[in-house]
């Protein structure tokens, strides 16, 4: 059982450590803030294999961990007006705005610079969705799993950030 | 051009990740991290927290508020329709419902057998009930008449598994035969006085009389069920009993007080002479246990039963139904020669 569950976690941690990461050094703009908050991610997530729990879809359950994982350390860092936040939610921060020099710190080119911009500028419920589905390909129902919402939910907030990421960069149909 | 901009943003976004020594590191601070093996102190609040829980959850809390007006709302019926009469609307519930769920929950056979003897009484009373108000009409005569012949069928089909399954059981299919024959026989008799007196004319042809249905359903009870393999010791035993129940009918027939009624002079001449019956088909009984004619012995004795059954039944049936009429009566006659005063008070008046 042990064996199993040690091989369980290995596994996806090879997997998904890099984009739950990713997903937080984008939302904190810390890269020391972000391994934080992934080591405690990974941490609860071995503690919740090992008590034998239920889980219907890993990847969405550490997506879902970290993300909580941050709303907490916002609220204790209120450095962002707690105005900005809407009832617990991340939508309103943007990501990677806290501090520009840590943009420099990512060695980001232009383009991945110009896609951040781009998804900064976002209506703010559809920044998750849009950066989970292409950035992290997760599927929409694990998107609505992780924020909470209904998988139709999810895939019309995916749509609509779409719709809204073709004008802003002038694409057709050239976001996939 | 652009498509490949946004392209190659991405894959630059992609491109952030841990160095191999934070993830090593990551990794292993994880598996070495130590399972809480104390489980946490469970505050005092806790309880009502989760009724606040509960309570976010609307459609659970709903379904159990639901469910708790059908339960309290379900028992008020329940309550209500036991003493329906046919017509009213909680009647069917009671019919329908009640009765067949009490039929189900009622384990054994012989209490099964017992109940459903009872139920086919139950309905005799409610056509006596319902015909001393003047209320039966031949729909509900013949809606009555088919619920007592589906009581005789279930009774039959208990009797019959009881009969079948084991051989001590004998001595109550006899008694549970006796008194549904008693009953059934004392309540058509009952029914037949009350409609007799409201000038009802029976069609003695019609089948779906209901006095017709009980006292054929307890003739078919008896032919089937009177067993010929009776247990002769308990004759003596037996005869006490129904010489003690003709003893009991008679001392009620003469503690009855006010007896100058014509319908109770009716109802107590009839009780004498089903008591004559019961003295006469004992004395039968007793002839033949003399010769050593045991079977038949015990079957006279057994029909005498029912008949000083059926005398006790009748007399006290019939009896209150004359109280109850004549009660009807006074409160008729009293609205009757009050109505009359408040005529004549107006009269005078204008």
């Amino acid at each position: 059982m042990k064996v199993n569950i040690t091989h369980i976690f290995e596994n996806i941690y090879k997997k998904e450590s890099d984009a739950i990461f990713r997903f937080c050094f984008m939302r904190v703009s810390d890269r020391e803030q972000a391994l934080d908050i992934t080591q405690e991610t990974f941490t609860r997530f071995w503690q919740k294999l090992q008590k034998d729990e239920d889980i219907q879809n890993n990847r969405a359950f550490i997506f879902m961990i970290a993300r909580n994982l941050i709303i907490d350390w916002y609220r204790k860092k209120k450095a962002i007006s707690l105005d900005k936040m809407i009832e617990n939610d991340l939508e309103d921060t943007p990501y990677f705005t806290v501090d520009d020099s840590s943009i420099d710190n990512l060695e980001l080119g232009p383009e991945g610079r110009y896609v951040l911009d781009k998804v900064n500028e976002l209506s703010p419920s559809a920044r998750d969705p849009i950066y989970m589905r292409f950035v992290e390909g997760l599927s929409p129902s694990e998107i609505g799993e992780i924020l909470g919402i209904s998988t139709n939910a999810a895939s019309v907030r995916i749509n609509r950030g779409l719709i809204e990421l073709k004008k802003k960069t002038g694409y057709n149909d050239n976001v996939k | 051009m652009k498509n490949i901009n946004w392209n190659k943003g991405l894959k630059q976004l992609k491109n952030i990740k841990m160095t191999d020594t934070e993830k090593d590191q990551i990794f292993k601070s994880v598996m070495n991290y130590p399972l809480p093996k104390q489980s946490p102190i469970k505050s005092n609040w806790v309880t009502y927290s989760q009724i606040f829980a509960f309570k976010k959850h609307k459609m659970a809390y709903y379904t159990v508020i639901a469910s708790l007006i059908v339960i309290l709302s379900g028992q008020g019926i329940v309550y209500a329709s036991q003493d329906s009469l046919p017509g009213d609307i909680l009647y069917p519930v009671k019919i329908k419902v009640l009765e067949p769920v009490r039929s189900a929950l009622t384990l054994s056979t012989e209490a099964k057998a017992e109940y459903e003897s009872n139920l086919a009484t139950k309905r005799l009373e409610e056509a006596e009930k319902l015909a001393s108000n003047n209320k039966l009409d031949k729909d509900t005569e013949k809606r009555i008449s088919e619920l007592v012949k589906n009581h005789t069928s279930a009774l039959d089909n208990d009797l019959s598994r009881l009969n079948k399954s084991s051989k001590n059981k004998k001595e109550k299919v006899d008694d549970i035969v006796t008194n549904f024959q008693a009953g059934m026989n004392a309540h058509s008799q009952v029914l037949e006085e009350i409609l007799g007196s409201n000038d009802y004319i029976e069609n003695e042809s019609e089948d779906d009389s209901i006095s017709k249905t009980a006292r054929d359903s307890g003739n078919k009870v008896r032919q089937n069920y009177r067993n010929d393999d009776h247990d002769l010791k308990k004759y003596k035993f037996k005869k006490e009993s129904v010489e003690s129940i003709i003893n009991s009918t008679t001392k009620d027939i003469e503690n009855i007080k006010d007896n100058r009624s014509k319908a109770k002079q009716n109802v107590i001449e009839n009780t004498h002479k089903k008591l004559d019956q019961a003295k006469e088909l004992l004395k039968n009984a007793d002839d033949k246990n003399e010769k050593s004619d045991n079977e038949n012995a015990y079957n006279d004795l057994l029909d005498s039963e029912s008949s000083a059954k059926e005398a006790n039944i009748f007399l006290n049936v019939g009896l209150k139904i004359e109280d109850h009429r004549n009660n009807n009566k006074e409160h008729n006659d009293d609205s009757k020669s009050e109505s009359r005063e408040v005529r004549s008070f107006l009269d005078n008046n204008d």
